[in-house]
């Protein structure tokens, strides 16, 4: 019995004392409670303490190490088609964020002034490049970003919250005017270059009259309507009407659902025929040509084809939105290549609706160009899900 | 050759079945797009894109290694952001075609300053989709009671469009709702309060 109790004391001085010995025992005094805090705390074993400032070590030299590293990693680039193949199109860089592409980026001082500073993206949709800016149509956030990719400054359209409500596609004259596509007021809103509002124009009855699509060439903005499934002419000056082409229907020279327009230097109309499954190419009075593409998963076909990208050069890009990736065609009609994928690797487009093509660009950006790769052309893109929204690619569409 | 002969029937019969239950609940629905002019009677191209039974034309002319499963694999993978019951249906509803309006990313801005401004998915309301299913959250009924409340899906334990709305149709509710919401029915299903 004796020594069964000694035991037991002994096992009471060796155990630990808990957390919640210090709660204070009615009889124990305030040595006791000091020494109960000291064990849990400050007064740790010896072999913990020793553990714990090895893993701080660890920490600190790992957080050293990775920052020594990270300029001197090479960024992962992406091939399309991948080797052996000829390497066409690489990817630059995916972001949310014009941070992300030109790091040293600040919202411009009128953005300040109009309580706009976001330099980043929700959900985009249609986009245009012209004269080193990048035009980010966003659904989430209901304005249009104007990023000037050359000097990282960030503008904003619509931000007062009353002169946007959905722009879903945008287009920018030759004289620097914004145009941009409203489906929610079913307007072309028109805004002068420093981002006044100046207009809305309407060729229809509201309700008769959704635009998805625009594009400018010369004096003549290019409107696809989805409430007629049409495209519509206007004039630039003042937004009258100048043509309508198309109508409801499969046949050749019908759509359904215009969603992307793009206009060739010799006059000739691409049109993405999203729910036939094609693009239609028309001559500039509207009467088809040929058609790229049927519904289908082969090579040739397409799912949901949304905005179209052309170059001076002839080669069409088609964000094709089903099947994520961007396909290529020249403008015959002849299949060159894909780009993109779905969502998970770097170079992925997840869901791709919006193209814009640049023929040059500012040294802030042509330094993500890999050294050995000559670009003829650059692809911004637009996808409505994924980790990044939007992606810059490089093309070579040399012989 | 017995067994070809009744291949096809055991594969069109299925298909067949599906796709009259299916438009049985469509039949004068918005997604019923049978009578629409450009359609050809096919109702169902509009949002599923038929498969070619051809065989592959001619491959690229700078990707002549090209495979269709990697440039035509992307239609049934489920993207990481979201799965299919949300990508096919942002496909036109995201705000272009469709006038109802959904976006995927309401899960990527919680600290935004102003999140009034952020039109993330119906119009007057807000619902992510494409996020996981909150299930430890007390706010929540757990995942097991929804999915065995028979009408709200959780595919992949995410929170998808047709978690609620069921694009064939089949409950004839308004706007296209898996079961009615009289007295927040559907939301409680989900939500405890």
């Amino acid at each position: 019995m004796v020594a069964q109790t000694v035991r037991r004391r002994d096992r009471q001085r060796a155990a630990p004392l808990l957390i919640a010995d210090c709660q204070p025992p009615p009889r124990r005094d305030a040595d006791q409670r000091l020494q109960c805090e000291r064990a849990n705390g400050v007064h740790a074993p010896a072999p913990m303490r020793r553990f714990t400032g090895m893993v701080w070590c660890a920490v600190l030299v790992a957080g050293f190490v990775s920052a020594c590293r990270a300029p001197n990693q090479a960024p992962q680039l992406v091939y399309f088609p991948p080797p052996p193949a000829t390497p066409r199109v690489v990817h630059l860089k995916s972001f949310n964020d014009l941070r992300e592409l030109v790091p040293q980026s600040a919202p411009s001082w009128t953005s300040w002034t109009r309580g706009s500073t976001r330099t980043f993206v929700g959900t985009p949709a249609g986009l245009a490049y012209h004269a080193d800016t990048l035009y980010v149509c966003d659904t989430q956030l209901n304005v249009v970003h104007a990023w000037n990719v050359g000097t990282g400054t960030a503008r904003q359209f619509g931000a007062d919250g009353e002169t946007l409500s959905k722009p879903v596609a945008v287009a920018v004259g030759d004289d620097d005017r914004i145009f941009v596509a409203d489906t929610d007021r079913r307007e072309i809103a028109v805004f002068d270059g420093d981002g006044r509002h100046a207009a809305h124009w309407r060729p229809r009855a509201a309700e008769e009259f959704r635009p998805i699509a625009l594009f400018t060439r010369d004096d003549r903005l290019h409107v696809c309507d989805a409430a007629n499934d049409e495209v519509c002419v206007l004039s630039t000056t003042d937004g009258s009407v100048i043509r309508r082409f198309g109508g409801t229907g499969s046949e050749l020279g019908a759509f359904h659902a215009p969603a992307g327009v793009a206009v060739g230097h010799d006059g000739t109309v691409f049109v993405s025929d999203m729910l036939n499954s094609r693009v239609q190419a028309l001559t500039g009075e509207g009467r088809p040509l040929f058609q790229i593409g049927k519904p289908g998963n082969r090579f040739g076909c397409m799912g949901k084809p949304r905005q179209v990208g052309l170059t001076p050069g002839g080669i069409l890009f088609i964000a094709d939105a089903e099947f994520a990736h961007v396909q290529v065609y020249d403008t015959s009609g002849e299949l060159l290549m894909m780009f993109g994928g779905p969502d998970g690797a770097p170079g992925s487009t997840p869901m791709p609706v919006g193209i814009a093509v640049a023929t040059e660009l500012p040294p802030t950006l042509t330094r993500l160009v890999p050294s050995g790769f000559q670009p003829t052309c650059f692809v911004f893109v637009s996808n409505t899900i994924g980790a990044y929204r939007l992606s810059l690619f490089a093309v070579n569409t040399g012989p | 050759m017995v067994r070809t002969r009744w291949i096809a029937p055991l594969v069109a019969a299925p298909v067949a079945l599906a796709c009259g239950l299916a438009f049985g609940g469509l039949t004068g629905s918005k997604h019923d797009f049978r009578k629409k002019e450009w359609s050809g009677g096919e109702g169902c191209a509009a949002c599923h894109t038929p498969q070619s039974p051809t065989p592959p034309r001619t491959p690229p002319k700078w990707d002549p290694n090209a495979d269709l499963s990697r440039t035509f694999g992307a239609s049934l993978a489920r993207s990481k952001a979201a799965g299919i019951g949300t990508t096919l249906c942002l496909r036109c509803h995201d705000g272009t075609i469709a006038r109802e309006t959904a976006s995927a990313a309401t899960d990527r801005f919680p600290n935004l300053d102003n999140p009034a401004r952020i039109d993330s998915g119906h119009r007057g309301s807000d619902h992510p989709v494409g996020i996981a299913y909150p299930n430890v959250d007390r706010g929540y009924r757990p995942a097991s009671s929804v999915v065995a409340s028979g009408t709200v899906t959780l595919p992949g334990g995410k929170v998808e469009c047709t978690s609620c709305h069921d694009p064939h149709d089949m409950s004839g509710e308004k706007h296209m709702l898996v079961r009615g919401n009289a007295r927040s029915a559907l939301c409680l299903t989900c939500h405890r309060k």
